[in-house]
């Protein structure tokens, strides 16, 4: 677990939204933060100019709806997850992060008020009990970096463990597991890793944990219950990116497949706006062109061609679900041979619930 | 002393001319100046805030005397503003004139204020506050990064700001560009290339060094290469587009073996994104329509080849 000078490094003040203040889980971190200001604000509003910067958290109660669809990508087949909005922003400054032009806010935000999604998830559960749901909190911040401090996974874990329909994801680039070890209802609750060679891990995620460090929590939530999730996202194209990944995959080789809930693979996008706020990233000056949803991407034959091999690889290993993230129809059909819903055991995967 | 006066010039040569940053533009009338008809020069603290254009062209004349107007004394930046009204370029002002006017505020002193780390160096807060107020007289428009601007500007190397002061090419890709050897600016400017061809070759060419970490003399190299070609745009594209124009260059090979002549246009998808490719012919006739699809039938044995760009 992280120690308390980690968080007050990252936390230097705390907005209270008011409806909050009496929170459990507020108590549990401001308790392991006693050196942080915090100040009471009737909402985020009225949080200073100065202080809208990703030093600053505000623990706040969401304004519309927080289970929702992903919005999917023009062109691109989407596998229809549902996304919980629970900690929005992060503080893992990631050199490639399509974060840094979506969120177009600075202060880092937790909805304390996690019993609303989770009986809106618990309904939908009712009411698609054919259909196997996957949702997760990690679209749009890290599923763990503040879980420690809030302890918000918890709740969900438990109230969705009695939903056999139902896959809750906790997606993540840290190591911050150990606090999750021990709840008893675990259900299908699912922790997901984003994985990269440790060069890549170094020069674009340098505040996210060491590659190491996310396998070995992989091996503690494995043996704790958990079902596992890798996330190959992105994929960075290199000179060497056949051996990088190849080595990367070759580890997960000990892992049980029947535990491994799904893989997925995404390369390197990016839109023209995140592109401005990258600035000069090694990444950018590969070949991008620009694809029907607006966004660059790798062409589409190298795209195909590095799918192909990470999924080769991968079968070699592991028998586990593997999906492509935002990709177009004919990728599919270049580097798996068909679109998901004709492959099998992708179908459920994709399966679009109703009324979300 | 406030008030309007005629004085000798050689009491207005004795002012600062600290203000005297402004390009002529447009030269007074000699024969309206000698007549004493016009501006009354602003003097302020013992410095000439405005008119060196009026004081050249008496001086070119021989005009002994010139209508001054003595203003009660005031912050230097507010004599900047006086200038810059009675200027009145805004949105015209050259990058040369810009930095002078950076240069003036910077020496004000008004350094009490959190420097802000730029280009150039560290800015101090009150000199960017300055000029984005000032900004909407010098922009014509409201401008915050105004200072960032022209600080980013006065620490090019000369002769990328040379080309960035005669408009050659823009601010935003001289400081993305500015680490490529100075020679391949000169080269350019003698290249023949418009500003945007300009701005795609620098940008390219830069984005071609950095990914194959490329020595000073490799990048002059293919600088000079490219601009003695006959197409030097598609000649650094291809440098950093290996793959895309690859597949350009097989799939025109494939065209013009098969349907040149023909009438028949075949098109790829929007940069091979996609798995179809179509084709378009128009006919008039039976006979033309079956010639057309005799053509087509040529394409069938190379249809592996196309679908290889694909995927």
């Amino acid at each position: 677990m992280p120690s308390s000078s980690y968080y007050s490094d990252l936390i230097r003040r705390v907005y209270v939204e008011e409806g909050v203040a009496d929170s459990p889980y507020l108590e549990k971190a401001l308790g392991r933060l006693p050196e942080v200001p915090v100040h009471p604000v009737k909402d985020r509003g009225e949080i200073p100019q100065k202080d809208l910067n990703r030093h600053t958290l505000f623990a706040g109660s969401p304004r519309g709806q927080t289970v929702t669809r992903c919005p999917g990508s023009k062109g691109h087949l989407c596998c229809n997850y549902i996304t919980v909005d629970l900690y929005l922003g992060c503080t893992l400054g990631c050199g490639y992060c399509i974060m840094e032009s979506y969120l177009n806010f600075s202060p880092l935000t937790v909805y304390l008020e996690p019993e609303r999604s989770i009986a809106r998830l618990q309904e939908l559960a009712r009411e698609n009990p054919d259909i196997t749901l996957r949702a997760g909190t990690g679209e749009v911040g890290d599923s763990l970096l503040l879980d420690p401090l809030f302890g918000l996974s918890e709740p969900f874990i438990t109230g969705l463990s009695q939903y056999p329909n139902v896959y809750f994801e906790l997606k993540t680039k840290t190591h911050f597991v150990d606090h999750l070890l021990d709840i008893e209802e675990k259900g299908n609750a699912v922790i997901g890793f984003s994985l990269n060679p440790q060069q890549h891990v170094e020069a674009f995620e340098p505040q996210a944990s060491r590659l190491d460090e996310r396998l070995e929590a992989a091996r503690r939530v494995l043996n704790s219950g958990y079902n596992l999730a890798f996330h190959f996202d992105p994929v960075f194209l290199s000179d060497n990116w056949r051996e990088e990944y190849t080595r990367l995959i070759a580890r997960l080789a000990d892992f049980p497949a029947d535990r491994i809930a799904w893989i997925s693979l995404g390369t390197m996008r990016y839109t023209p706006a995140l592109k401005e706020k990258l600035g000069e990233q090694p990444f950018l000056y590969e070949e991008f062109v620009p694809c029907r949803d607006g966004k660059f991407r790798y062409p589409q034959k190298i795209r195909s061609a590095i799918y192909r091999t990470l999924h080769e690889e991968l079968k070699k290993h592991l028998a586990s679900p593997v999906y492509l993230c935002m990709e177009s129809p004919a990728v599919w059909r270049y580097a798996f041979g068909q679109v998901p819903g004709k492959i099998e055991g992708l179908g459920a995967i994709f399966e679009k619930a109703r009324s979300v | 002393m406030v008030g309007f006066q005629i004085l000798p010039l050689s009491e207005i040569d004795a002012l600062s001319g600290e203000l005297d940053i402004f390009t002529p533009m447009k030269t007074p009338l000699p024969g309206l100046v000698a007549k004493g008809l016009h501006v009354p020069m602003p003097i302020c603290s013992g410095m000439l805030i405005w008119g060196y254009e009026i004081l050249r062209t008496a001086r070119i004349q021989g005009v002994g005397q010139l209508n001054c107007q003595f203003i009660p004394p005031c912050p230097r930046h507010e004599m900047l503003c006086l200038a810059l009204k009675l200027e009145n370029r805004a949105g015209n002002f050259s990058w040369p004139e810009k930095e002078q006017m950076l240069r003036y505020l910077s020496a004000s002193g008004e350094r009490s204020y959190e420097p802000v780390p730029s280009a150039g160096g560290s800015l101090p807060v009150a000199v960017i506050d300055l000029l984005a107020d000032l900004s909407p007289l010098v922009e014509a428009h409201r401008d915050p990064q105004l200072a960032v601007k022209i600080s980013a500007f006065a620490a090019l190397p000369e002769a990328l700001k040379d080309l960035v002061a005669e408009a050659q090419i823009d601010l935003k890709t001289a400081t993305r560009v500015q680490n490529l050897p100075a020679v391949i600016f000169h080269q350019l400017r003698s290249s023949g290339l418009t500003f945007s061809q300009r701005r795609q070759f620098l940008n390219e060419l830069f984005e071609v060094s950095q990914k194959h970490n490329l020595s000073g003399r490799e990048v002059i190299a293919e600088s000079e290469a490219a601009l003695q070609a006959e197409r030097p745009l598609e000649k650094i594209h291809r440098l950093r587009f290996p793959t895309l124009t690859a597949m350009e260059q097989s799939f025109a090979s494939i065209e013009q073996d098969l349907l040149r002549g023909s009438g028949v246009q075949l098109k790829p998808p929007p940069y091979f994104e996609g798995e179809a490719f179509s084709v378009e012919f128009l006919f008039n006739s039976a006979e033309t329509f079956t010639r057309k699809l005799d053509t087509l039938h040529t394409l069938e044995g190379q249809l592996d080849a196309l679908f290889e760009l694909l995927q």
